[in-house]
């Protein structure tokens, strides 16, 4: 089975080999400046077993990840969020009352947040964070549903306060909670889960 | 130095420039659909210089993933994972006690989760969460060690239920663990740390 190899000396090349590479022992970059998938869904993968990896070696551990900055507090006290909000991957509100509901974005925002009605796929997720700025202790933000938009209850939806309980001796929440939305409809409906 | 780019209407061609590359400045997929690694482990990389970035430009921070469905609840009390459970990122057990162990999969599930044995390499690792679904407040679940697999001790380990505390006017808990599982050894040995 062909490979392909870029040299420095010899430009786009076969390599011996079975399946395919690109590979390259120099400095390199692989630039595709427009809606870019790598795509591994790998026909050929099977349930519970991983099939998809990064490999930065074993020395380091995160990825450079190159964004924007994070946008300042979006509002006090209620509001609801926009594709633009989620697609800077945190999101600051600062409660002003005990429940204070985010309301999550409208599936025309969702759809727009995923690319477009021409790119949005079911099984399509991002990871974003909710951070609540306030300092008095017991104004908790509330993830809240929207119309297509499911989130789970309790205590899963409260983000605290960035203040201390001076009722406890312990160091409780951490005022951020990190979130999972995935597309479950192209119409722009998501299901969103609390991941820490 | 030779460069290749993608073009809408010459197709592949030369590029000027120093450095590998593979450009395109169309909607772009790279697909290999079979067990996938994305490497750039650089031997240049030195110890506490990153050398792995995704460019996603600086006006959109998540990355969009695709993955399946989140399985419902795994158990309510003990359970053991499996390489099944992980695969999907985010486990839900409901805790119906106050200590639940909620076990390491074993060793033979972990080469399976790494993609095989011909696949599973030390150093490679996943992010998954754990969600204690239980309404009771002190029913808590509690990461436990199987064969060669290390996990946290103490509250690194415990994950509270999805119930508000009726003591405290605060919402301290998400009732989800953030965890990073790491391949140890290719014998299937891993430890696991808490995230978040």
């Amino acid at each position: 089975m062909p490979r392909i190899q870029i040299t420095d000396t010899r430009g786009l090349e076969q390599k011996v080999g079975t399946g395919v590479a690109i590979d390259s022992t120099i400095d390199n970059t692989l630039t595709l400046n427009k809606h870019t998938i790598v795509d591994a869904s790998a026909a050929h993968s099977a349930a519970g077993t991983l099939s998809v990896k990064i490999d930065k070696g074993i020395i380091h551990y995160p990825i450079i990840h190159t964004g924007p900055a994070p946008a300042a507090s979006l509002a006090t006290g209620t509001h609801t969020l926009t594709a633009i909000n989620l697609s800077k991957g945190y999101c600051q509100i600062l409660a002003n009352a005990t429940s204070t509901a985010i309301t999550m974005p409208t599936k025309a925002h969702i759809i727009a947040l995923f690319g477009g009605s021409s790119n949005i796929t079911v099984g399509d997720s991002i990871e974003w964070s909710l951070h609540n700025t306030v300092t008095t202790v017991n104004e908790a933000l509330v993830l809240t549903a929207n119309t297509g938009q499911t989130v789970q209850t309790n205590q899963a939806i409260k983000v605290a306060a960035n203040s201390a309980d001076n009722n406890a001796s312990t160091v409780g929440g951490s005022s951020t909670g990190l979130f999972q939305t995935r597309v479950t409809n192209v119409d722009g409906s998501t299901q969103t889960v609390r991941l820490a | 130095m030779p460069r290749v780019q993608i073009t809408d209407n010459r197709g592949l061609e030369q590029k000027t420039g120093t450095g590998v590359a593979l450009d395109s400045t169309i909607d772009s997929t790279l697909t290999i659909n079979k067990h996938t690694i994305v490497e750039a482990s650089t031997a240049h990389s030195a110890a506490g210089t990153l050398s792995v970035k995704i460019d996603k430009g600086i006006h959109h921070y998540p990355i969009i993933q695709t993955g399946p469905a989140h399985a419902a609840s795994l158990a309510t009390g003990a359970h053991t994972l499996t390489a099944a459970n992980l695969a999907t990122g985010f486990c839900t057990v409901a805790g119906n006690a106050t200590n639940v162990a909620v076990t390491m999969l074993t060793r033979a599930q972990s080469i399976l989760l790494f993609g095989g044995s011909s696949n599973i390499t030390v150093g490679d690792s996943i992010v998954w969460s754990l969600h204690n679904p239980g309404a009771t407040v002190n029913h808590t679940l509690v990461l436990t060690t199987n064969t060669g697999a290390v996990v946290p001790a103490s509250a690194a380990g415990k994950v509270g239920s999805n119930a508000a505390n009726n003591n405290t006017a605060t919402a301290p808990g998400s009732s989800t663990g953030r965890f990073q599982t790491r391949v140890t050894n290719v014998d299937g040995s891993t430890k696991t740390i808490r995230l978040a």
